[in-house]
């Protein structure tokens, strides 16, 4: 339905608009308290957290489509020890890249809107990244998960 | 113009958003996909490709424009403030950047969401994200340890 690309459309505005005027980013945070202590962009985090879990909570009541929300108990796909390695990995690597990178993906989108020609670069890379793992890395993936 | 606004009232934003695009706007199937800066774009590259040469599993039919709104909205709002300004620093560094979104996308995917969508998944209680996002702090502790050693 076009219900769903007009609201990303909108819901992606105004993060981007609140994201330039802030400069949030999540790996920021991180990074800030590792090196400085300091939590400013830290709070983002705590932020994003306590959005979430309000807007979940209330929208449930209200009748909103949230099915199984504390996903705890039935969370997809589980059961397979690979995909918790291969999470961890990935984390861990996600986290490392976007230090090095100075920023996570929200934030080098929005430092792209804002005319800096690294992250636009950033961006195109991720296309390309979507393309290379669509063609080769997700049958390892999956051939690997199905392993143990 | 110029408006403060603090990063926690955009996390505050962006969680809520982020649920109120599941509850009520449709963006669904995979839990707490509201937001996601890693899988709205291979959404959207997956249907500019359509069933060419990617196969990839369509989540939602149409397009997700989030990676889009947020350019344009950052724009917009660097335009309002009178920071916009095209600056690049050199070659090298377009080409590793090139490099690191590369490697995001590819891990991100492995992972399941970007360093956003990771927190709203916890916040939906998802086990591998909490794995995920532990994951992403110990990289960004490893990589503030390698930015001092180099």
């Amino acid at each position: 339905m076009i219900v769903q690309s007009v609201a990303s459309l909108i819901i992606g505005l105004v993060i981007g608009y609140l994201g330039q005027k802030s400069r949030t980013c999540f790996v920021g945070g991180y990074r800030d308290f590792f090196i400085f202590r300091n939590t400013h962009l830290l709070k983002a985090v705590i932020g994003v957290l306590m959005g979430a879990l309000i807007g979940f909570n209330v929208f449930r009541l209200v009748g909103g489509f949230v099915p199984n929300y504390p996903l705890v108990y039935n969370t997809p796909r589980v059961e397979s020890k690979m995909l918790w390695i291969l999470t961890l990995l990935s984390g861990l690597g996600f986290g490392f890249f976007s230090v090095l990178a100075d920023g996570c993906p929200f934030r080098k989108c929005v430092e792209s809107g804002e005319g800096k020609l690294d992250a636009l670069m950033y961006v195109l890379g991720l296309f390309l990244g979507a393309v290379y793992f669509y063609l080769f890395v997700n049958e390892i993936i999956t051939f690997l998960i199905r392993l143990i | 113009m110029r408006i403060s606004v603090s990063p926690f009232l955009t996390g505050l934003v962006i969680g809520f958003l982020g649920a109120l695009a599941q509850a009520f706007l449709g963006i669904a199937p995979p839990e707490a996909y509201g937001v996601c800066m890693i899988g709205h774009t291979k959404d959207l590259i997956g249907w500019i490709d359509g069933d060419f040469i990617l196969k990839t599993p369509p989540s939602i039919e149409t397009p997700l424009l989030t990676t889009v709104g947020v350019i344009v909205g950052a724009f917009i709002s660097s335009l309002m403030s009178k920071e916009f300004k095209t600056r690049c620093s050199g070659k090298g560094e377009m080409f590793s950047h090139l490099v690191y979104g590369f490697l995001a996308m590819n891990l991100g995917l492995i992972l399941g969401g970007c360093a956003l969508s990771t927190i709203l998944k916890v916040a939906y209680g998802h086990l591998l994200a909490i794995m995920g996002i532990v994951g992403v702090i110990v990289g960004a502790f490893l990589g503030v340890e390698y930015l001092k050693r180099s």
